[in-house]
């Protein structure tokens, strides 16, 4: 078994798709670096920028002041009470007065995002592409054996189904370790170096790299997961482009049909609950209305936990797994 | 190593049958199959495009499962006890099947690793191939021929004592099918068991020592390649006469089976020839030729998988022809005895 999973790794990691999978990574992560490379900008570049902006806006003050004049201050006024007065809202505002803008108050506007806050958000934006890539790998690892009809040389060889079911489907979960490192490593030193080239100030506390690495060994797992359901899920379907199909059909039409007609299913979508898993917690927000035209709406905050996402993610995912066992058991194989 | 099983049979299948399921409705592949194959030698498995024995190859290797029946490998029942015999077991089946971006020497040496093989092997045996100085070309680019000599490599990754080979010839050149058929021959007579399934049979008429020929999923005939034309040629004659419309009524009458032929008819179904010249010499009809008719293999095939097809399953003919003969004498896995689907079906097996 293990021998057979060591078999499958070395196979797996010959193949280009792998290669292509890392590739993509780093090309994703070279243009994220790009787009933080222009957000998180040194204290002196920000001053800079406000200082050309506060420029643009007294300019614009100064304008304004010519035909700001008080009579043009009092009309305003007496129109913005009588709207007030008309709608029955006081704060509605004309913007009559129009204060002297401050250098000051520009640069209290420019601060580069905090350090662990971007990280946090890039780990869960670009983990989904992790996501979906080791899911693709993981599909593609078994699919394509049956697209070459490989699997027959490899059952003459080994013919226990059950071992052979199970490194395969073992190999592409433990396929993703490597590959999500990669895009951890890239993400977790990325940033901080990001910061530091840049002239930033700003550092993580414990707590924030406890925290992130709390995240970062969420994803890994569940990127192991996906692994391993891609890797069923295509030998139960023979087909990558069949895995993937059902993939985003269900993410398009099922998830969306779920939340419009029921919204208060969508705590069991499966998108949601992976939210809720890497997220540690999640929170739906969705507009229930009374019947009719009339009727009121009220916002409704569906909270999902950890552990609620876990056991969605889980028992969905080793559902396929079984079936695709028992299936590929009792196949024939060509 | 063990090259011969207790019952001296290799392979051993009884009452084998496989359906296939479809949109279009079922179709029934194998239909009570009885295939014995002699351990040591080169075996032909014949039978026409469609009979069936591709199936029977992938039932014999678990790739397909068994509607009903019992199949051994060397006395092991499979797919039962296939994991502790599959080691002793090496097979191509149809086209050679590997990664296509992956060299020939990466794809044997998965293939080793798997089976726990020295890595050392996979030189060898791509050297015993011919194809040491292309192992590290990509399968995508090797030929046909360089292909089917990857697959084999890879069965003597194992050193198998059986063979299996489906169509290894199919597509090849002349020379290629020379080499392949060279190659099997060595391994015949190295001791191994190589099957090996055609439906050219010219190919199989100079490299087998044994064949069974299947037709519609069942046996029709199995035995040595010799006994099998010997059987067929028995009573075969072509006759010259004067005229032959007239011989032929003469003899039919005389009980035998006479048809017209090119340059005058053809007798079946005498022992011995001098009767058909008695028989017509009484009738005033003068013999200038009389010939045996010398079969090959081909003619043999034809004959009995046509019969098949027409409907009708030839009997078994006197004297069967038998492949050699197995310590553990007569019995329902024991070479020396021939059978249908059919009388296996009535025996209630």
């Amino acid at each position: 078994m293990t021998q057979l999973t060591r078999v499958e790794l070395r196979r797996i990691f010959s193949r280009k798709i792998v290669h292509l999978s890392v590739l993509a990574i780093l090309a994703v992560a070279l243009l994220t670096f790009w787009g933080l490379w222009q957000s998180v900008q040194p204290q002196s570049a920000f001053e800079e920028q406000a200082r050309q902006d506060f420029e643009q806006v007294h300019e614009q003050w100064e304008q304004e002041q010519e035909f700001r004049d008080e009579e043009f201050i009092e009309q305003c006024l007496e129109e913005q009470e009588a709207e007030r007065e008309r709608i029955g809202d006081q704060t509605i505002d004309f913007g009559c007065e129009w204060p002297e803008p401050t250098l000051d108050e520009m640069l209290a506007g420019y601060a580069p995002p905090p350090m662990a806050d971007l990280a946090t958000s890039q780990l869960q934006q670009t983990g989904t592409l992790v996501f979906f890539l080791v899911l693709l790998g993981g599909s593609t690892a078994t699919a394509a054996e049956i697209a070459h009809r490989t699997l027959g040389t490899w059952l003459t060889f080994e013919p226990r189904r059950d071992r052979v079911f199970a490194s395969k489907v073992l190999a592409s979960g433990l396929v993703a370790i490597p590959i999500t490192a990669v895009f951890l490593a890239i993400i977790l030193l990325g940033v901080p170096l990001l910061y530091r080239i840049r002239g930033v100030d700003d550092a993580m506390t414990a707590t924030q790299w406890t925290d992130l690495a709390w995240t970062s060994g969420r994803i890994v797992a569940l990127a192991v997961f996906l692994g391993m359901v891609g890797a069923a899920a295509g030998l139960l379907l023979k087909h990558t482009g069949a895995v993937l199909g059902i993939a985003v059909g269900y993410l398009l039409v099922v998830e969306n049909m779920v939340r419009g007609l029921f919204p208060e299913r969508a705590r069991y979508l499966l998108s949601e609950n992976l939210i809720a898993w890497v997220n540690d917690g999640h929170q739906i927000y969705n507009w229930v209305c009374d019947d009719g035209f009339d009727g009121e709406c009220r916002e409704v905050v569906t909270r999902i936990s950890l552990e609620h996402g876990a056991a969605v993610i889980g028992l969905v995912g080793v559902a396929v797994i079984l079936l695709s066992w028992v299936v590929f058991r009792r196949r024939d194989v060509d | 190593m063990e090259l011969v099983a207790d019952d001296g049979l290799a392979v051993a299948t009884r009452g084998l049958r496989k359906t296939f399921r479809g949109i279009r409705g079922r179709r029934v592949a194998i239909h009570g199959l009885d295939l014995d194959v002699p351990a040591g030698g080169v075996h032909g498995f014949l039978g026409p495009n469609g009979s069936g024995k591709t199936t029977t190859i992938r039932m014999l290797l678990g790739l397909l499962r068994a509607d009903s029946g019992t199949m051994h490998i060397f006395g092991q029942p499979v797919p039962q006890r296939l994991p502790h015999v599959i080691a002793r077991v090496g097979a191509i089946v149809e086209s050679p099947k590997f990664y296509p971006t992956f060299t020939g020497r990466r794809s044997l040496s998965l293939l080793a690793q798997a089976i726990g093989t020295d890595q050392r092997r996979v030189g060898e045996v791509l050297e015993e191939v011919g194809l040491a100085d292309r192992g590290d070309d990509r399968f995508a680019g090797y030929s046909l021929g360089m292909k089917q000599r990857l697959a084999i490599a890879a069965t003597l990754l194992k050193s198998p004592d059986l063979l299996i080979f489906d169509e290894p010839t199919n597509g090849l050149d002349p020379a290629g099918i020379r080499e392949i058929r060279e190659t099997m021959r060595n391994l015949g007579t190295q001791g191994r068991t190589v099957l090996v399934s055609s439906h050219i049979l010219s190919e199989i008429e100079q490299i087998a020592d044994t064949v069974s020929i299947i037709g519609r999923g069942q046996v029709v005939a199995q035995g040595s390649v010799a006994s099998l034309i010997n059987e067929a040629e028995t009573g075969g004659v072509d006759v010259g006469v004067d005229n032959p419309e007239a011989a032929v009524a003469v003899l039919r009458r005389a009980g035998m089976t006479a048809d017209l032929a090119p340059g005058g008819l053809r007798v079946t179904g005498v022992d011995r020839p001098a009767d058909i010249t008695r028989a017509l010499a009484a009738q005033g009809l003068y013999v200038d030729r009389l010939l045996p008719v010398h079969l090959d293999l081909e003619s043999v095939f034809l004959q009995l998988t046509q019969a098949d097809q027409l409907g009708a399953t030839p009997p078994p003919p006197e004297g069967t022809p038998t492949p050699p003969s197995a310590p553990g004498g007569a019995g329902p896995g024991s070479p020396g005895s021939r059978h249908t689907a059919d009388a296996d079906e009535e025996a209630g097996r």
